[in-house]
Protein backbone atom coordinates (compact mmCIF):
# COMPACT_ATOMS: atom_id res chain seq x y z
CA UNK A 1 0.00 0.00 0.00
CA UNK A 2 1.40 3.35 -0.99
CA UNK A 3 0.89 6.68 0.69
CA UNK A 4 1.42 9.20 -2.08
CA UNK A 5 2.97 12.62 -1.78
CA UNK A 6 -0.45 14.07 -2.48
CA UNK A 7 -1.90 12.30 0.55
CA UNK A 8 0.95 13.63 2.68
CA UNK A 9 0.18 17.11 1.34
CA UNK A 10 -3.49 16.71 2.28
CA UNK A 11 -2.59 15.61 5.82
CA UNK A 12 -0.15 18.51 6.10
CA UNK A 13 -2.85 20.99 5.09
CA UNK A 14 -5.24 19.56 7.69
CA UNK A 15 -2.53 19.97 10.33
CA UNK A 16 -1.54 23.45 9.13
CA UNK A 17 1.96 22.21 8.35
CA UNK A 18 4.23 23.03 5.44
CA UNK A 19 6.65 20.48 4.01
CA UNK A 20 9.40 20.88 1.44
CA UNK A 21 9.46 18.65 -1.65
CA UNK A 22 12.24 16.66 -0.04
CA UNK A 23 10.23 16.14 3.17
CA UNK A 24 7.16 15.10 1.19
CA UNK A 25 9.17 12.37 -0.51
CA UNK A 26 10.64 11.20 2.78
CA UNK A 27 7.29 11.11 4.60
CA UNK A 28 5.69 9.30 1.71
CA UNK A 29 8.38 6.58 1.86
CA UNK A 30 8.18 6.35 5.70
CA UNK A 31 4.38 6.14 5.82
CA UNK A 32 4.35 3.54 3.06
CA UNK A 33 6.90 1.45 4.96
CA UNK A 34 4.85 1.65 8.17
CA UNK A 35 1.65 0.59 6.42
CA UNK A 36 3.46 -2.23 4.65
CA UNK A 37 4.62 -3.48 8.03
CA UNK A 38 1.05 -3.38 9.30
CA UNK A 39 0.02 -5.28 6.17
CA UNK A 40 2.48 -8.00 7.13
CA UNK A 41 0.82 -8.25 10.55
CA UNK A 42 -2.59 -8.52 8.88
CA UNK A 43 -1.45 -11.80 7.32
CA UNK A 44 -1.22 -13.56 10.69
CA UNK A 45 -4.05 -16.05 11.04
CA UNK A 46 -6.02 -14.93 14.11
CA UNK A 47 -9.18 -16.91 13.40
CA UNK A 48 -8.52 -19.14 16.44
CA UNK A 49 -7.74 -16.25 18.80
CA UNK A 50 -10.49 -15.24 21.22
CA UNK A 51 -11.70 -11.64 20.96
CA UNK A 52 -9.87 -9.80 23.72
CA UNK A 53 -11.52 -6.41 23.40
CA UNK A 54 -11.70 -5.02 26.91
CA UNK A 55 -14.97 -3.40 27.80
CA UNK A 56 -15.16 -1.09 30.73
CA UNK A 57 -18.04 -1.50 33.15
CA UNK A 58 -20.02 1.60 34.06
CA UNK A 59 -18.91 1.30 37.70
CA UNK A 60 -15.32 1.84 36.61
CA UNK A 61 -16.10 5.33 35.29
CA UNK A 62 -15.52 8.48 37.32
CA UNK A 63 -17.89 9.94 39.93
CA UNK A 64 -19.04 13.49 39.15
CA UNK A 65 -16.81 15.20 41.70
CA UNK A 66 -14.89 18.46 41.39
CA UNK A 67 -11.22 18.31 42.32
CA UNK A 68 -8.75 21.20 42.34
CA UNK A 69 -7.51 22.34 38.93
CA UNK A 70 -4.06 23.64 38.12
CA UNK A 71 -3.23 27.26 38.92
CA UNK A 72 -3.44 29.67 36.01
CA UNK A 73 0.35 30.09 36.18
CA UNK A 74 0.84 26.35 35.78
CA UNK A 75 -1.72 26.17 32.97
CA UNK A 76 -0.22 28.89 30.78
CA UNK A 77 3.34 28.71 32.11
CA UNK A 78 4.66 26.66 29.19
CA UNK A 79 2.84 28.62 26.51
CA UNK A 80 5.15 30.48 24.10
CA UNK A 81 2.86 33.48 24.43
CA UNK A 82 0.21 34.49 26.94
CA UNK A 83 -1.80 37.56 27.81
CA UNK A 84 -3.92 38.32 30.90
CA UNK A 85 -4.30 34.66 31.80
CA UNK A 86 -5.10 33.59 28.24
CA UNK A 87 -3.04 31.49 25.88
CA UNK A 88 -2.21 33.43 22.75
CA UNK A 89 -2.00 31.57 19.46
CA UNK A 90 -1.51 32.78 15.90
CA UNK A 91 -4.91 33.67 14.48
CA UNK A 92 -6.28 30.89 12.31
CA UNK A 93 -9.33 32.19 10.52
CA UNK A 94 -11.74 29.47 9.56
CA UNK B 1 -39.81 27.20 -10.01
CA UNK B 2 -41.28 25.77 -6.84
CA UNK B 3 -39.09 23.86 -4.42
CA UNK B 4 -39.41 21.59 -1.43
CA UNK B 5 -37.25 22.72 1.46
CA UNK B 6 -35.36 20.03 3.37
CA UNK B 7 -33.96 20.94 6.80
CA UNK B 8 -32.05 18.96 9.40
CA UNK B 9 -30.68 20.29 12.68
CA UNK B 10 -27.64 19.48 14.78
CA UNK B 11 -28.28 20.72 18.27
CA UNK B 12 -25.52 20.96 20.86
CA UNK B 13 -26.40 21.24 24.49
CA UNK B 14 -24.02 21.54 27.45
CA UNK B 15 -24.81 19.18 30.31
CA UNK B 16 -24.96 20.66 33.79
CA UNK B 17 -22.75 18.21 35.61
CA UNK B 18 -20.57 19.44 38.47
CA UNK B 19 -17.31 18.44 36.81
CA UNK B 20 -16.12 18.15 33.22
CA UNK B 21 -16.71 15.08 31.09
CA UNK B 22 -13.26 13.46 31.18
CA UNK B 23 -11.60 15.16 34.18
CA UNK B 24 -12.48 16.57 37.61
CA UNK B 25 -12.21 20.27 36.73
CA UNK B 26 -15.22 22.40 37.56
CA UNK B 27 -17.90 22.75 34.89
CA UNK B 28 -18.70 26.44 35.17
CA UNK B 29 -19.63 29.13 32.69
CA UNK B 30 -17.92 32.00 34.46
CA UNK B 31 -14.53 32.17 36.11
CA UNK B 32 -11.16 33.74 35.36
CA UNK B 33 -9.67 32.38 32.10
CA UNK B 34 -7.79 29.07 32.29
CA UNK B 35 -8.53 28.41 35.95
CA UNK B 36 -10.68 25.28 35.51
CA UNK B 37 -8.01 23.39 33.65
CA UNK B 38 -5.82 20.33 34.23
CA UNK B 39 -3.49 18.12 32.18
CA UNK B 40 -6.49 16.23 30.72
CA UNK B 41 -8.46 19.19 29.40
CA UNK B 42 -5.47 21.14 28.11
CA UNK B 43 -4.19 18.02 26.40
CA UNK B 44 -0.83 17.55 28.10
CA UNK B 45 0.95 14.38 26.97
CA UNK B 46 0.30 11.31 29.09
CA UNK B 47 -2.90 12.59 30.69
CA UNK B 48 -5.64 9.98 30.97
CA UNK B 49 -9.29 10.92 30.42
CA UNK B 50 -11.94 8.99 32.40
CA UNK B 51 -15.64 9.44 31.52
CA UNK B 52 -17.95 11.11 34.03
CA UNK B 53 -20.77 8.78 35.15
CA UNK B 54 -23.25 11.62 35.53
CA UNK B 55 -22.61 12.88 31.98
CA UNK B 56 -23.32 9.38 30.65
CA UNK B 57 -26.50 9.16 32.76
CA UNK B 58 -27.69 12.57 31.55
CA UNK B 59 -27.14 11.52 27.94
CA UNK B 60 -29.18 8.37 28.57
CA UNK B 61 -31.87 10.52 30.20
CA UNK B 62 -32.01 12.80 27.15
CA UNK B 63 -32.28 9.72 24.95
CA UNK B 64 -35.10 8.22 27.01
CA UNK B 65 -36.99 11.53 26.94
CA UNK B 66 -37.09 11.48 23.13
CA UNK B 67 -37.63 7.74 22.72
CA UNK B 68 -34.11 6.79 21.59
CA UNK B 69 -32.76 3.28 21.83
CA UNK B 70 -29.84 3.13 24.28
CA UNK B 71 -26.83 1.19 22.96
CA UNK B 72 -25.54 -1.54 25.29
CA UNK B 73 -21.95 -0.71 24.42
CA UNK B 74 -20.78 2.78 23.52
CA UNK B 75 -17.46 3.92 22.10
CA UNK B 76 -15.59 7.22 22.30
CA UNK B 77 -13.67 8.21 19.20
CA UNK B 78 -11.23 10.93 18.27
CA UNK B 79 -12.43 13.53 15.81
CA UNK B 80 -9.24 15.00 14.45
CA UNK B 81 -9.01 18.61 13.47
CA UNK B 82 -6.42 21.28 13.93
CA UNK B 83 -7.80 24.46 15.41
CA UNK B 84 -6.69 26.23 18.60
CA UNK B 85 -10.02 25.73 20.40
CA UNK B 86 -8.83 22.19 21.08
CA UNK B 87 -5.42 21.81 22.67
CA UNK B 88 -5.14 18.12 21.73
CA UNK B 89 -5.85 18.68 17.99
CA UNK B 90 -8.75 16.25 18.37
CA UNK B 91 -12.12 16.28 20.07
CA UNK B 92 -13.28 13.23 21.99
CA UNK B 93 -16.63 12.43 20.44
CA UNK B 94 -18.66 9.43 19.29
CA UNK B 95 -19.17 8.15 15.77
CA UNK B 96 -20.03 4.50 15.12
CA UNK B 97 -21.54 3.66 18.53
CA UNK B 98 -23.08 6.69 20.21
CA UNK B 99 -25.00 6.32 23.49
CA UNK B 100 -28.43 6.92 21.91
CA UNK B 101 -29.83 5.88 18.54
CA UNK B 102 -33.05 7.03 16.87
CA UNK B 103 -36.10 8.48 18.58
CA UNK B 104 -37.97 11.63 17.69
CA UNK B 105 -40.12 14.51 18.87
CA UNK B 106 -43.55 15.69 17.86
CA UNK B 107 -43.96 19.33 16.91
CA UNK B 108 -47.06 21.39 16.34
CA UNK B 109 -47.35 24.30 13.92
CA UNK B 110 -49.40 27.46 14.43
CA UNK B 111 -52.43 25.77 12.86
CA UNK B 112 -52.20 22.96 15.41
CA UNK B 113 -51.03 20.38 12.86
CA UNK B 114 -48.71 17.76 14.30
CA UNK B 115 -45.56 16.40 12.70
CA UNK B 116 -43.05 13.85 13.91
CA UNK B 117 -39.39 14.79 13.52
CA UNK B 118 -37.14 11.73 13.64
CA UNK B 119 -33.80 11.76 15.38
CA UNK B 120 -30.74 10.05 14.05
CA UNK B 121 -28.74 9.90 17.29
CA UNK B 122 -27.59 11.61 20.46
CA UNK B 123 -23.93 11.37 21.30
CA UNK B 124 -21.71 12.62 24.11
CA UNK B 125 -18.59 14.67 23.45
CA UNK B 126 -16.41 17.37 24.96
CA UNK B 127 -16.90 21.07 24.35
CA UNK B 128 -14.04 23.14 22.92
CA UNK B 129 -12.29 26.15 24.43
CA UNK B 130 -13.31 29.73 23.80
CA UNK B 131 -11.39 31.87 21.30
CA UNK B 132 -11.23 35.63 21.30
CA UNK B 133 -9.58 37.13 18.25
CA UNK B 134 -7.63 40.18 19.30
CA UNK B 135 -5.98 42.23 16.58
CA UNK B 136 -4.38 44.52 19.16
CA UNK B 137 -2.14 41.78 20.46
CA UNK B 138 -1.87 40.21 17.02
CA UNK B 139 -3.26 36.80 17.86
CA UNK B 140 -6.07 34.74 19.28
CA UNK B 141 -6.66 34.55 23.02
CA UNK B 142 -7.69 31.12 24.26
CA UNK B 143 -9.59 30.16 27.41
CA UNK B 144 -9.84 26.39 27.99
CA UNK B 145 -12.31 26.61 30.91
CA UNK B 146 -15.06 25.46 28.54
CA UNK B 147 -12.83 22.81 26.97
CA UNK B 148 -13.94 19.42 28.25
CA UNK B 149 -17.39 20.54 29.39
CA UNK B 150 -19.81 17.69 28.58
CA UNK B 151 -21.80 18.34 25.45
CA UNK B 152 -24.49 16.26 23.79
CA UNK B 153 -25.12 16.53 20.10
CA UNK B 154 -28.64 15.74 18.97
CA UNK B 155 -28.82 15.03 15.27
CA UNK B 156 -32.20 15.10 13.55
CA UNK B 157 -33.19 13.49 10.28
CA UNK B 158 -33.89 16.02 7.49
CA UNK B 159 -37.58 16.02 8.36
CA UNK B 160 -38.31 19.76 8.59
CA UNK B 161 -39.49 21.86 5.70
CA UNK B 162 -39.69 25.45 6.94
CA UNK B 163 -38.15 27.94 9.35
CA UNK B 164 -41.28 27.67 11.44
CA UNK B 165 -40.89 23.90 11.83
CA UNK B 166 -37.19 24.21 12.65
CA UNK B 167 -37.92 26.74 15.39
CA UNK B 168 -40.78 24.58 16.73
CA UNK B 169 -38.45 21.58 16.83
CA UNK B 170 -35.67 23.52 18.55
CA UNK B 171 -38.03 24.95 21.10
CA UNK B 172 -39.52 21.53 21.82
CA UNK B 173 -36.04 20.05 22.30
CA UNK B 174 -35.07 22.88 24.61
CA UNK B 175 -38.23 22.37 26.58
CA UNK B 176 -37.52 18.64 27.00
CA UNK B 177 -33.86 19.14 27.98
CA UNK B 178 -34.84 21.76 30.54
CA UNK B 179 -37.60 19.59 32.00
CA UNK B 180 -35.37 16.60 32.52
CA UNK B 181 -32.81 19.01 34.03
CA UNK B 182 -29.79 17.97 32.03
CA UNK B 183 -29.07 21.42 30.56
CA UNK B 184 -29.84 25.10 31.15
CA UNK B 185 -30.28 25.54 27.41
CA UNK B 186 -29.35 29.20 27.31
CA UNK B 187 -28.70 30.11 23.70
CA UNK B 188 -27.07 33.42 24.53
CA UNK B 189 -24.57 31.82 26.86
CA UNK B 190 -23.98 29.06 24.37
CA UNK B 191 -25.29 26.17 26.47
CA UNK B 192 -27.67 25.47 23.58
CA UNK B 193 -26.32 25.82 20.04
CA UNK B 194 -27.68 24.85 16.71
CA UNK B 195 -26.35 24.19 13.20
CA UNK B 196 -28.81 23.97 10.34
CA UNK B 197 -28.44 21.83 7.21
CA UNK B 198 -30.62 22.99 4.39
CA UNK B 199 -31.20 22.02 0.78
CA UNK B 200 -33.84 22.52 -1.90
CA UNK B 201 -35.26 20.10 -4.44
CA UNK B 202 -37.83 20.56 -7.20
CA UNK B 203 -41.31 20.20 -5.74
CA UNK B 204 -42.28 16.54 -5.44
CA UNK B 205 -38.86 15.22 -6.41
CA UNK B 206 -37.38 12.33 -4.42
CA UNK B 207 -33.80 13.29 -5.02
CA UNK B 208 -32.16 15.41 -2.34
CA UNK B 209 -30.44 18.62 -3.45
CA UNK B 210 -27.00 19.85 -2.46
CA UNK B 211 -26.99 21.15 1.08
CA UNK B 212 -25.36 24.04 2.86
CA UNK B 213 -24.61 24.02 6.57
CA UNK B 214 -25.34 27.19 8.55
CA UNK B 215 -23.36 28.00 11.69
CA UNK B 216 -23.29 30.69 14.34
CA UNK B 217 -27.00 30.80 15.11
CA UNK B 218 -27.35 32.27 18.59
CA UNK B 219 -31.06 32.75 18.99
CA UNK B 220 -34.35 31.33 17.78
CA UNK B 221 -34.76 34.47 15.75
CA UNK B 222 -31.45 34.03 13.96
CA UNK B 223 -32.29 30.38 13.21
CA UNK B 224 -35.50 31.52 11.52
CA UNK B 225 -33.86 34.40 9.68
CA UNK B 226 -30.90 32.31 8.51
CA UNK B 227 -33.25 29.67 7.09
CA UNK B 228 -35.39 32.25 5.29
CA UNK B 229 -32.26 33.81 3.86
CA UNK B 230 -30.84 30.46 2.74
CA UNK B 231 -34.10 29.39 1.06
CA UNK B 232 -34.04 32.61 -0.96
CA UNK B 233 -30.36 32.30 -1.80
CA UNK B 234 -30.59 28.70 -2.97
CA UNK B 235 -33.80 29.15 -4.96
CA UNK B 236 -32.33 32.17 -6.73
CA UNK B 237 -29.27 30.09 -7.71
CA UNK B 238 -31.41 27.19 -8.92
CA UNK B 239 -33.81 29.48 -10.80
CA UNK B 240 -30.86 30.93 -12.66
CA UNK B 241 -29.70 27.45 -13.60
CA UNK B 242 -26.70 27.58 -11.31
CA UNK B 243 -25.49 24.96 -8.83
CA UNK B 244 -25.67 25.11 -5.07
CA UNK B 245 -22.22 24.24 -3.74
CA UNK B 246 -21.83 22.06 -0.68
CA UNK B 247 -20.34 24.36 1.90
CA UNK B 248 -20.40 25.67 5.43
CA UNK B 249 -21.78 29.17 5.84
CA UNK B 250 -21.52 31.52 8.76
CA UNK B 251 -24.59 33.55 9.71
CA UNK B 252 -23.99 37.23 10.44
CA UNK B 253 -26.93 38.40 12.51
CA UNK B 254 -26.04 42.08 12.36
CA UNK B 255 -25.87 42.12 8.57
CA UNK B 256 -28.74 39.68 8.19
CA UNK B 257 -26.91 37.50 5.70
CA UNK B 258 -24.55 34.54 5.60
CA UNK B 259 -21.02 34.15 4.30
CA UNK B 260 -19.21 31.13 2.94
CA UNK B 261 -16.76 29.68 5.46
CA UNK B 262 -15.42 26.66 3.63
CA UNK B 263 -16.22 24.68 0.54
CA UNK B 264 -16.45 20.94 0.08
CA UNK B 265 -13.01 20.81 -1.55
CA UNK B 266 -11.43 21.94 1.69
CA UNK B 267 -13.98 20.14 3.81
CA UNK B 268 -12.68 18.75 7.03
CA UNK B 269 -11.58 15.17 6.95
CA UNK B 270 -11.97 14.19 10.59
CA UNK B 271 -10.29 10.77 10.44
CA UNK B 272 -12.32 9.31 13.31
CA UNK B 273 -10.85 6.36 15.16
CA UNK B 274 -11.57 4.76 18.56
CA UNK B 275 -9.79 6.71 21.29
CA UNK B 276 -7.14 4.33 22.66
CA UNK B 277 -7.24 6.17 26.01
CA UNK B 278 -10.92 5.34 26.46
CA UNK B 279 -12.16 1.78 26.32
CA UNK B 280 -15.62 0.95 25.00
CA UNK B 281 -17.98 0.93 27.97
CA UNK B 282 -21.04 -1.07 28.86
CA UNK B 283 -24.47 0.35 29.55
CA UNK B 284 -26.41 -2.32 31.44
CA UNK B 285 -30.19 -2.51 31.21
CA UNK B 286 -30.31 -1.92 34.98
CA UNK B 287 -28.57 1.43 34.55
CA UNK B 288 -31.08 2.49 31.91
CA UNK B 289 -33.92 1.46 34.28
CA UNK B 290 -32.32 3.42 37.10
CA UNK B 291 -32.15 6.56 34.94
CA UNK B 292 -35.73 5.99 33.83
CA UNK B 293 -36.88 6.02 37.45
CA UNK B 294 -35.44 9.53 37.93
CA UNK B 295 -37.36 11.10 35.04
CA UNK B 296 -39.35 14.13 36.23
CA UNK B 297 -42.82 15.04 35.08
CA UNK B 298 -42.74 16.14 31.50
CA UNK B 299 -44.63 19.14 30.24
CA UNK B 300 -47.83 17.32 29.33
CA UNK B 301 -48.21 15.96 32.85
CA UNK B 302 -47.54 19.39 34.30
CA UNK B 303 -50.24 20.93 32.10
CA UNK B 304 -52.68 18.31 33.35
CA UNK B 305 -51.77 19.13 36.95
CA UNK B 306 -52.22 22.87 36.45
CA UNK B 307 -55.60 22.43 34.78
CA UNK B 308 -57.04 19.76 37.06
CA UNK B 309 -55.52 20.66 40.42
CA UNK B 310 -54.91 24.41 40.24
CA UNK B 311 -57.83 25.33 37.99
CA UNK B 312 -55.84 27.15 35.31
CA UNK B 313 -57.24 27.24 31.80
CA UNK B 314 -55.60 24.89 29.32
CA UNK B 315 -54.33 27.83 27.28
CA UNK B 316 -52.74 29.48 30.32
CA UNK B 317 -51.19 26.19 31.44
CA UNK B 318 -49.64 25.74 27.99
CA UNK B 319 -48.12 29.21 27.91
CA UNK B 320 -46.83 28.87 31.45
CA UNK B 321 -45.22 25.48 30.85
CA UNK B 322 -43.50 26.57 27.67
CA UNK B 323 -40.44 27.41 29.72
CA UNK B 324 -39.25 25.44 32.72
CA UNK B 325 -37.78 28.51 34.41
CA UNK B 326 -41.22 30.04 34.40
CA UNK B 327 -42.75 26.84 35.79
CA UNK B 328 -40.26 26.73 38.64
CA UNK B 329 -40.82 30.40 39.43
CA UNK B 330 -44.59 30.06 39.35
CA UNK B 331 -44.52 26.97 41.60
CA UNK B 332 -42.36 28.81 44.15
CA UNK B 333 -44.56 31.90 44.19
CA UNK B 334 -47.68 29.75 44.58
CA UNK B 335 -46.02 27.93 47.49
CA UNK B 336 -45.80 31.30 49.30
CA UNK B 337 -49.18 32.65 48.26
CA UNK B 338 -51.73 30.09 47.22
CA UNK B 339 -53.76 31.96 44.58
CA UNK B 340 -52.56 30.21 41.40
CA UNK B 341 -55.09 31.72 39.00
CA UNK B 342 -54.48 35.25 40.20
CA UNK B 343 -50.70 34.85 40.03
CA UNK B 344 -50.85 33.14 36.65
CA UNK B 345 -52.85 36.04 35.19
CA UNK B 346 -50.32 38.57 36.38
CA UNK B 347 -47.37 36.50 35.14
CA UNK B 348 -48.85 35.88 31.70
CA UNK B 349 -49.63 39.53 31.16
CA UNK B 350 -47.36 41.89 33.03
CA UNK B 351 -44.35 39.65 33.66
CA UNK B 352 -44.13 38.11 30.20
CA UNK B 353 -44.52 41.52 28.61
CA UNK B 354 -41.57 42.67 30.64
CA UNK B 355 -39.51 39.66 29.64
CA UNK B 356 -40.28 40.25 25.98
CA UNK B 357 -39.07 43.85 26.15
CA UNK B 358 -35.63 42.30 26.05
CA UNK B 359 -36.16 40.77 22.63
CA UNK B 360 -32.55 39.85 22.06
CA UNK B 361 -32.85 37.13 24.64
CA UNK B 362 -34.63 33.77 24.41
CA UNK B 363 -33.70 33.06 27.99
CA UNK B 364 -36.30 33.67 30.62
CA UNK B 365 -34.92 35.11 33.84
CA UNK B 366 -37.10 36.83 36.41
CA UNK B 367 -34.89 38.93 38.68
CA UNK B 368 -37.45 39.33 41.49
CA UNK B 369 -37.13 36.99 44.45
CA UNK B 370 -40.20 34.66 44.44
CA UNK B 371 -41.07 35.47 48.08
CA UNK B 372 -40.97 39.21 47.32
CA UNK B 373 -43.11 38.69 44.24
CA UNK B 374 -45.58 36.61 46.28
CA UNK B 375 -45.82 39.50 48.79
CA UNK B 376 -46.57 41.92 45.97
CA UNK B 377 -49.30 39.63 44.66
CA UNK B 378 -50.73 39.26 48.15
CA UNK B 379 -50.96 43.05 48.66
CA UNK B 380 -52.55 43.51 45.26
CA UNK B 381 -55.01 40.66 45.62
CA UNK B 382 -56.15 41.78 49.08
CA UNK B 383 -56.72 45.34 47.87
CA UNK B 384 -54.00 46.78 50.06
CA UNK B 385 -52.43 48.37 46.99
CA UNK B 386 -54.11 49.52 43.79
CA UNK B 387 -53.41 48.08 40.36
CA UNK B 388 -51.51 51.21 39.36
CA UNK B 389 -49.27 51.04 42.44
CA UNK B 390 -48.77 47.30 41.92
CA UNK B 391 -47.51 47.89 38.37
CA UNK B 392 -45.20 50.70 39.48
CA UNK B 393 -43.78 48.59 42.28
CA UNK B 394 -43.35 45.66 39.94
CA UNK B 395 -41.34 47.81 37.51
CA UNK B 396 -39.20 49.06 40.35
CA UNK B 397 -38.43 45.79 42.08
CA UNK B 398 -37.73 44.19 38.68
CA UNK B 399 -34.70 46.46 38.62
CA UNK B 400 -33.57 46.33 42.24
CA UNK B 401 -35.50 43.50 43.95
CA UNK B 402 -36.22 45.84 46.90
CA UNK B 403 -38.60 44.56 49.58
CA UNK B 404 -42.00 45.63 48.24
CA UNK B 405 -43.73 45.52 51.65
CA UNK B 406 -41.18 47.95 53.05
CA UNK B 407 -41.60 50.26 50.06
CA UNK B 408 -45.37 50.38 50.62
CA UNK B 409 -44.91 51.26 54.30
CA UNK B 410 -42.12 53.78 53.85
CA UNK B 411 -43.88 55.64 51.07
CA UNK B 412 -47.40 55.22 52.37
CA UNK B 413 -48.55 53.58 49.17
CA UNK B 414 -51.41 51.64 50.70
CA UNK B 415 -54.60 51.95 48.72
CA UNK B 416 -57.31 54.26 49.97
CA UNK B 417 -60.49 52.19 50.23
CA UNK B 418 -62.38 54.76 52.29
CA UNK B 419 -65.62 55.54 50.42
CA UNK B 420 -66.29 58.82 52.22
CA UNK B 421 -62.84 60.22 51.46
CA UNK B 422 -63.00 59.17 47.84
CA UNK B 423 -66.46 60.63 47.55
CA UNK B 424 -65.40 64.04 48.83
CA UNK B 425 -62.42 64.11 46.50
CA UNK B 426 -64.68 63.26 43.58
CA UNK B 427 -67.07 66.02 44.63
CA UNK B 428 -64.19 68.49 44.44
CA UNK B 429 -63.41 67.35 40.91
CA UNK B 430 -67.05 67.61 39.86
CA UNK B 431 -67.10 71.21 41.06
CA UNK B 432 -63.85 71.97 39.28
CA UNK B 433 -64.72 70.47 35.91
CA UNK B 434 -68.33 71.28 35.07
CA UNK B 435 -67.59 70.87 31.36
CA UNK B 436 -66.78 67.18 31.83
CA UNK B 437 -69.97 66.73 33.84
CA UNK B 438 -71.82 68.22 30.87
CA UNK B 439 -69.98 65.89 28.49
CA UNK B 440 -71.05 62.88 30.49
CA UNK B 441 -74.66 64.04 30.70
CA UNK B 442 -74.75 64.50 26.94
CA UNK B 443 -73.74 60.87 26.48
CA UNK B 444 -69.93 60.87 26.44
CA UNK B 445 -69.05 57.93 28.68
CA UNK B 446 -65.36 58.72 28.36
CA UNK B 447 -65.83 61.62 30.73
CA UNK B 448 -65.99 59.08 33.55
CA UNK B 449 -62.44 57.92 32.89
CA UNK B 450 -61.37 61.56 32.91
CA UNK B 451 -62.54 61.88 36.51
CA UNK B 452 -60.89 58.62 37.54
CA UNK B 453 -57.68 59.74 35.86
CA UNK B 454 -57.71 63.06 37.70
CA UNK B 455 -58.42 61.31 40.98
CA UNK B 456 -55.49 58.96 40.48
CA UNK B 457 -53.24 61.86 39.63
CA UNK B 458 -54.13 63.64 42.84
CA UNK B 459 -53.74 60.55 45.00
CA UNK B 460 -50.62 59.28 43.22
CA UNK B 461 -52.53 56.17 42.22
CA UNK B 462 -53.59 55.30 45.74
CA UNK B 463 -57.36 55.60 45.42
CA UNK B 464 -59.24 52.35 44.92
CA UNK B 465 -60.23 52.61 41.27
CA UNK B 466 -63.11 50.17 41.54
CA UNK B 467 -64.73 52.05 44.38
CA UNK B 468 -64.14 55.34 42.60
CA UNK B 469 -65.75 54.12 39.35
CA UNK B 470 -68.81 52.94 41.23
CA UNK B 471 -69.08 56.24 43.14
CA UNK B 472 -68.61 58.64 40.25
CA UNK B 473 -71.37 56.90 38.31
CA UNK B 474 -73.72 57.13 41.26
CA UNK B 475 -72.85 60.79 41.77
CA UNK B 476 -73.37 61.86 38.18
CA UNK B 477 -76.39 59.73 37.31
Amino acid sequence: MEITENEIKHLATLSRLNFSEEELGKFSADFTAILNYVNELQKVDTSQVKDNTIIREFDELREDEVKPSLSNDDVIGNAPKNYNGYFVAPTVVE
Amino acid sequence: MEYDVVIGLEVHSELKTKSKVFCSCKNEFKGEPNTHCCPVCIGLPGALPIPNKEAVKMTIKAGLAVGSKINDIAIFERKNYFYPDLAKAYQISQAVRPICIGGGVEIENAQGQKKFIRLNRIHLEEDAGKLIHNSKIGGTMIDYNRGGVPLIEIVSEPDMSSAEEAVAYLSKLRNILQYIEVSDCKMEQGSLRCDVNISLKPKGSNELGVRAEMKNLNSFRSVARAIEYEIKRQSRLLDEGEQVVQETRRWDDARNRSFSMRRKEDAQDYRYFPDPDLLPFRIERSLVDEVKSTMPKLRDEKIEYYVNELGLSEYDAKVLTNDLNLVKYFDKVVSYFNKPKFICNFILTTVLKKVKENEESDDLDIPIDPQNFANLMQMYESGKISQAICRDLFDEIWLNNADCQKLVEERGLAQNNNEDEIKSMLQELINEFPQSVQDYKSGNAKALSFFIGQLMKRTQGKANAQIASKLIKEMLD
